[in-house]
């Protein structure tokens, strides 16, 4: 029916089109690498559009998006059998995490206790630093962080509990804290305790 | 918003780092009439607070005692200002003029193929 399909082809343009930015970024930090960012999002809109009667109106559609690309990604990276990339899901028991996480806010305390240090990193810095995270980690603290979704839209995008977004979004902070924190430290936005 | 920090942190806070916020030993009378979670307890939920995830009660006990925490006061900023270091990052990265219209183009070819 061509009056259906402009009809779709209407609300998919006000609703999803206008997501075409965040989920470029989500691609790019799933994949790392612009290209395969691009063809993630073609595809991603590729089928949610085909898919687009299952997407309930008044519902979030980014985070629908974000599902889809994920899972998109996913099959992609099964096809081509990186193994190397598959998620490491025993991160959490991975004790040189310990370490990774000690508090910033404790080591900082004495010379910058309010965390100013963070107003001088620059973006391009921040964004290094988000993609050194373990992907479990990174992923969680880009949807919460960077693209403004709740634990319970984010639980729904990466399939796992709601619990499990809370512990991945405290160690994925506190990793990219320590990684801003020696940046800063290396360009002399702040000094160690004692250094003065 | 310095002149209202600045009187929190005179009048509001227990002056003991790492120690337990107002518990109603001490402080105003109105302030006596507030049960007073722990610094520990409240730090455990400060990222849910600031994400906007708590509600009922729990929101309110990490409230209450934020604002008149001395001690968890530079806590509180330190999570902010890195919080808002990461949103500022993210204008960085948009979908290309080349990448739109290559979606577009695949979707009125998918809709032509119908």
């Amino acid at each position: 029916m061509p009056g259906d399909r402009n009809a779709r082809g209407a609300s998919f343009s006000e609703e999803a089109i206008p997501h075409m930015d965040a989920v470029y970024r989500f691609a790019l930090r799933l994949s790392g690498s612009r290209d395969e960012a691009e063809d993630l999002v073609q595809d991603t809109y590729l089928r949610a559009y085909r898919a687009w009667e299952q997407y309930l109106p008044g519902t979030r559609c980014k985070s629908w998006l974000f599902t889809i690309c994920r899972n998109v990604f996913l099959r992609r990276r099964e096809r081509s059998q990186r193994h190397d990339a598959i998620l490491l899901e025993t991160a959490h028991d991975d004790p040189r995490a310990t370490s990774r996480e000690a508090s910033v806010f404790a080591a900082s305390r004495d010379e910058d206790p309010e965390g100013e240090f963070f107003r001088s990193i620059v973006d391009d810095q921040i964004f290094t630093a988000i993609e050194k995270l373990p992907e479990e980690y990174r992923l969680v603290v880009v949807l919460s962080d960077l693209e403004d979704l709740s634990y319970g839209e984010i639980a729904e995008v990466m399939e796992i509990p709601v619990g499990t977004v809370k512990s991945r979004l405290f160690r994925g902070r506190r990793q990219l804290q320590r990684q801003l924190y020696d940046y800063a430290l290396e360009m002399g936005y702040i000094s160690k305790g004692g250094d003065n | 918003m310095a002149f209202f920090d600045s009187l929190k942190r005179l009048f509001g806070g227990t002056g003991q780092t790492g120690g337990t916020a107002p518990s109603g030993s001490s402080g105003s009378p109105s302030e006596t009439a507030v049960a007073m979670i722990p610094c520990d307890e409240a730090s455990g939920r400060l990222f849910e607070y600031l994400d906007g995830e708590l509600d009922g009660i729990s929101k309110e006990e990490v409230r209450r005692h934020l604002e008149v925490c001395e001690a968890c006061y530079p806590r509180v900023q330190f999570e902010k200002h890195f919080m808002e270091a990461l949103r500022r990052s993210q204008n960085g990265g948009r979908a290309s003029e080349s990448l739109r219209e290559r979606v577009l183009q695949s979707l009125a070819q998918d809709e032509g193929l119908d």
